[in-house]
């Protein structure tokens, strides 16, 4: 999870009270975000763009800048010095991308805190500036058809301001967007530009533009930059195939970006900037929208001075026209005696009122013992039922407010056989001196056969998307996990002796039609010792088969082929059972050069039983 | 009054009253026919209470080496005198480059510069600039024997090892320590040698033994079946031990530490009134993710933290019925009364088999076999995520999942259901903080303090309608999860994870069934 530093200072100027750094900390857990910790953090700038990174004393600086990829042999070839500041770092909440920015967390703790309560109003002012979208774009071929933008007026940028811009973008990127996915997010100087804005497609390999963090390099063409740039080289993926890339064009030639790879130098904010245009394109309306809404909404919250307005843009398509943001409020019935059925607390309507308020939602009352009518601003993302408000009744009433309680009612509880009788089984063997092991039930197909001498099974559990050459199927028996952890053992003392109850998986007597594999519970040991015969392990698998309650007129060892085992040495343990005889287990000396595979310098002798089928229920 | 001592110091007595005043514990053990470790324990025993007295005297014990012994039987020469003839051949003076072709000296393996320094040393020659002339070399005069010499032949003639210590001859002193680091010639060991005398109590004790006032204690080391079988235990005096000491080691054959915690956890869930269930590790994505209306573009699924199975890649979706209200409440909320993810689901992803990713996969199915309530519900197992390994990390880790179905189930009685079993397992602070998890509303992070640091324990909430409606389930569903790796790494004290799965036996037969009191 990415970890977000917010500046304190930032944070105190906006929530308009005056709170402890530690109280700032203790709400922030109380509304959900987990607190790494309030540092102080260094910033840098990079030499080769205006890109910053805030250290913590611990970190070191990267020998790379990632905007303009530039690398230095010192951190100092790259990075100048630009002040230091005290933040409170967060794990991002991915499920809440209203509060990454000190804007949306002060709009939500004001809230908390009773300082602010209720749904914020932006009153966006009515559109002067337009976006025509070329019909090439919403042609159904065409995979990002969706885009809506956004003015912020009379905002004052400074440095602080236009970092979090960018975090900002950073981080609803990663969280909301799925890394440019679904949706890619700019912000532009608005007084670069000239109405109207075309969203419109240019040429790969003609068109030319200077990117952002380009430095004194000459404009280059979508292509150069897409096998040069940094960012470039990052998202290419997305533009793949398309010899004609979106872009956002200004009147007056200017280029606003590239969407979704990069913007311009030219339209980009700067400490001069007054107003700002944002803009969201993509493919997932949803996303889109949400993305519109937080990007407008902190931009407004983040003026420390409170005096950024909002003012809606035209989006002309072809075939319709939209002024966004829409700031379209969602509204939800939520019943206050159903929320405290659910919670277990006793809240009374008006508590629920009061709750729904804290936490910046707007609530319509009809009257106690009937439900509220809740509107939920538009840049929540995580409401879509009932009972997300009622979620947010609970926090905002405060998880360490709540008694807890039990259930009044009796049930008989019971455990399954299966997880009794492997108990039954290790107790066993502990009582004759084996110490339990537990390994994974994924292996690879050079572990569990080839080291093994054994043929590779034709149908067994393999994973598409392993993601270690070790671990690439689903282990059949327990055989080779014990020696691998004999070969991890081997400077321990001799005698060794070792078991695992464990899972496996196995189609072995499985119909050919049947796609499920049976899991087995197993119990394997093993004995490594300078003699470790098959006579010893005999005596002990009958022991485990004496407790395990299997009587021995039902068991026959006979003497089959096993290429792991040394020749005369193996047995295989049936059981007779009314109308069949069922392998189950098997005791053997283990193969010298099964031995040698594993590295393994003394004798090893291997027993299985099987204890049963996994049952998943009564 | 003594009237009878142990064996060992009753005997130890005898010897030292015939073998006379500060007796080696060597000549002890000869008079005594006791063991040098009973007899040497016995002399300690009766010094403490004030009848001997022990006196360690160190000496060097000197052992000839190869070539000291053979200078001893006149079969070589000390390397300084081979060099001091070859200087008498070339008229008592000569270079060190000149010696260096000298044969004689080539062959004993002489290094004339390296002996050039030892010569000067034994006052035989000076040398200088280069140059080593022997002292009277001119008047064609052998050096006399030198103190080496001296050393060597005293060691010989006591037959090649022999005892100096500092009141030995001066000259024989002064040859070892010229020999020191030739271990060819000599080696010198520096050791000590115990005398143990009577005090004026002892020798009035010696008196009494030999008087026979004093007799022998007869003692057993151990009872054995003859002595309970013919009833001589009776006439018996037992050694008495000193209990203090300690004694070889022995371990148990034990159980795996996070079994324990697993077998704690079903023990706490069963006294608790909950049923055991489970579920297949190979599982359809179905019951791990879409029934728990995590929907299909969720980053959980995606192939980055999920194990997707190639074979079997698909297994057949369960009854039709089913599986449209989950398609329907995942694509509009059905009659659920939620918004839904509004996309479009695709069965073929439902199909497809994952390794479970957590147990909730469990809880479904049980609510999907039975969907009525009281019913409370618990699964242990292996769960899968696709990580790399490392202390914290690995792809298969143990899993606790719980629900209880209950009309008067409520967020409160969730917290006070993982208070409960966290204060079974033995922890007594819980704490429980805003969370966010797909398929619950309220969720919670369960925390537990343990050794005085905060631990993330489990993921709880109670489940979305969206979940539990399409299985005909229409009371709260209190639901959560938690690993038990964690568990068992702060009761036993294991800082990686990978100690786990690949350990190390000898921390396993050290791990204490009790674990880590913290």
């Amino acid at each position: 999870m990415p970890v977000i530093g917010i500046s304190v200072a930032r944070l105190h100027e906006l929530l308009k009270s005056d709170i402890s750094q530690e109280k700032v900390a203790e709400l922030l857990e109380q509304i959900g975000c987990d607190v790494e910790g309030v540092v102080n953090v260094r910033r840098f700038i990079s030499k080769h763009s205006d890109y910053v990174i805030e250290v913590t004393p611990q970190e070191s600086l990267p020998l790379t800048d990632p905007t303009s990829g530039f690398t230095g042999d010192r951190p100092q070839d790259v990075w100048a010095e630009a002040g230091e500041e005290t933040v409170v770092r967060l794990d991002l909440l991915p499920v809440r991308p209203d509060i990454f920015d000190a804007g949306g967390l002060a709009r939500a703790l004001r809230g908390y805190m009773g300082v602010e309560t209720g749904r914020r109003d932006y009153s966006a002012a009515t559109p002067t500036w337009r976006v025509e979208v070329d019909a090439r774009i919403t042609d159904p071929r065409f995979k990002r058809p969706l885009i809506q933008c956004a003015i912020i007026r009379n905002l004052e940028i400074d440095d602080n301001l236009l970092r979090a811009i960018m975090r900002l973008q950073e981080n609803l990127h990663w969280a909301l967007c799925r890394d440019r996915k679904f949706a890619s997010i700019g912000a532009y100087d608005l007084d670069t530009l000239e109405n109207p804005i075309r969203y419109t497609l240019v040429d790969r390999h003609a068109f030319r533009f200077k990117p952002l963090f380009w430095g004194q390099r000459d404009p280059v063409s979508p292509e150069t930059m897409l096998t040069e740039h940094p960012k470039g080289i990052d998202y290419a993926h997305l533009v793949e195939g398309m010899d004609e890339l979106p872009a956002l064009l200004s009147a007056n030639e200017n280029v606003l970006s590239l969407p979704p790879i990069i913007n311009a130098e030219e339209t980009k904010l700067t400490t001069n900037t007054k107003n700002v245009l944002v803009d969201v394109t993509g493919s997932n309306e949803r996303v889109v929208e949400k993305a519109i809404s937080i990007l407008a909404t902190s931009l407004v919250e983040l003026d420390p001075r409170g005096q950024a307005t909002l003012e809606r843009v035209e989006m002309a398509f072809p075939d319709r026209t939209l002024t966004t943001p829409a700031l379209a409020v969602d509204e939800f019935s939520v019943d206050p005696a159903f929320a405290q059925r659910w919670l277990g607390i006793d809240i009374s309507h008006q508590d629920c009122v009061e709750l729904l308020n804290k936490m910046r939602h707007e609530v319509v009352d009809h009257g106690t013992g009937r439900p509220l009518s809740v509107r939920v601003p538009a840049y929540r993302c995580d409401i879509m039922h009932e009972v997300d408000l009622v979620e947010d009744i609970a926090i905002a009433y405060g998880y360490h407010r709540i008694k807890p309680e039990l259930v009044p009612t009796f049930t008989a509880g019971q455990g399954l056989a299966i997880n009794t009788r492997s108990r039954q089984a290790a107790a066993a063997l502990t009582g004759l001196g084996f110490t339990e092991c537990l390994s994974l039930v994924l292996t690879s197909e050079r572990n569990h056969y080839e080291k093994m001498r054994r043929e590779i099974s034709a149908r067994r559990v393999t994973l598409a998307n392993p993601i270690s050459q070790d671990q690439t199927m689903m282990r059949e028996n327990l055989h080779s996990s014990l020696l691998e952890l004999l070969a991890l053992n081997t400077d321990h003392p001799l005698p060794q002796r070792i078991f695992e109850v464990g899972d496996v998986v196995t189609y072995a007597g499985a119909p050919a039609d049947q796609p499920r594999p049976r899991e087995v519970r197993m119990i394997g040991g093993a004995i490594c010792a300078t003699r470790a015969g098959y006579a010893g392990g005999r005596s002990v698998l009958d022991a485990l088969l004496h407790e395990m309650g299997i009587d021995s007129a039902l068991i026959e060892y006979r003497a089959e082929p096993n290429p792991s085992a040394l020749e005369g040495r193996s047995a295989t343990v049936y059981r007779k059972d009314s109308e069949s005889v069922l392998p189950i287990g098997e005791v053997f000396e283990v193969h010298p050069e099964v031995l040698e595979n594993w590295r393994l310098n003394n004798p090893v002798l291997l027993f299985n039983l099987v204890l049963g089928d996994v049952e998943y229920h009564h | 009054m003594i009237e009878k001592l142990p064996p060992h110091q009753y005997r130890l007595i005898k010897a030292l009253g015939t073998g006379g005043d500060k007796t080696t514990v060597e000549q002890l053990v000869a008079l005594s026919g006791v063991d040098q470790a009973l007899i040497s324990a016995a002399a300690v025993e009766l010094a403490s209470a004030g009848y001997t007295e022990i006196e360690e005297q160190p000496y060097t014990e000197l052992r000839l080496g190869e070539l000291g012994a053979a200078i001893g039987r006149g079969e070589a020469e000390l390397p300084e005198r081979l060099l001091a003839r070859a200087l008498l051949v070339r008229q008592g003076s000569a270079t060190v480059k000149d010696l260096m072709d000298d044969k004689k000296l080539v062959d004993a393996g002489i290094q004339p510069g390296k002996f050039a320094k030892k010569l000067v040393e034994l006052n035989w020659a000076t040398f200088d600039q280069g140059t080593l002339t022997l002292i009277n070399g001119a008047e064609n005069q052998e050096p006399s024997a030198c103190d080496i010499e001296a050393a060597l032949t005293a060691v010989h003639v006591s037959g090649g090892v022999m005892n100096i210590d500092s009141k030995s001859d001066p000259r024989i002193l002064s040859g070892v320590k010229r020999l020191k680091g030739r271990k060819e010639l000599l080696v010198a060991r520096d050791r000590s040698r115990k005398y143990v005398s009577l005090t004026y109590e002892g020798k009035l004790l010696a008196a009494q033994v030999a008087g026979g006032t004093i007799t022998e204690l007869i003692e057993a080391s151990e009872l054995t079946p003859e002595m309970l079988s013919d009833g001589s235990w009776r006439k018996m005096q037992f050694r008495q031990y000193d209990v203090s000491l300690s004694a070889e080691k022995a371990v148990p054959g034990k159980s795996h530490p996070l079994v324990r915690v697993i077998e704690q956890t079903r023990l706490a869930f069963l006294e608790l009134g909950f049923t055991e269930a489970s579920c297949p590790m190979a599982e359809m994505a179905f019951w791990d993710f879409d029934a728990l209306f995590q929907p299909q573009d969720h980053p959980a699924r995606e192939m980055q933290d999920t194990f997707y199975c190639k074979t079997p890649s698909s297994y057949p979706l369960p009854d039709q019925e089913i599986v449209e209200r989950v398609r329907q409440t995942h694509e509009d909320g059905w009659e659920t009364g939620s918004r839904g993810w509004r996309y479009k689901w695709s069965p073929e992803r439902a199909a497809q088999v994952v390794l479970r990713t957590h147990m909730t996969a469990s809880s479904i199915e049980a609510i999907a076999r039975n969907p009525h309530a009281p019913q409370k519900i618990f699964s242990i197992g292996r769960v899968f995520r696709r990580e790399t390994v490392d202390y914290k990390h690995l792809p298969e880790f143990m899993q606790v999942d719980g629900i209880i179905i209950d009309e008067k189930a409520s967020f409160a009685s969730l917290l006070g259901t993982l208070e409960t079993f966290y204060h079974r397992m033995g922890i007594p602070e819980v704490a429980f903080k805003p969370d966010f998890f797909p398929y619950t509303e309220p969720s919670v992070g369960v925390q537990i303090k343990w050794g005085g640091q905060w631990f993330e324990m489990a993921g709880a909430g109670v489940f979305r309608p969206e979940v539990t409606e399409p299985f005909g389930c229409k009371v709260p569903v209190l639901a959560w999860g938690g690993g038990l790796e964690r568990l068992a790494m702060a009761i036993y004290n294991v800082n990686s994870i990978k100690d786990l799965y690949q350990s190390d036996l000898d921390w396993l037969k050290d791990a204490r069934l009790s674990g880590i009191i913290p």
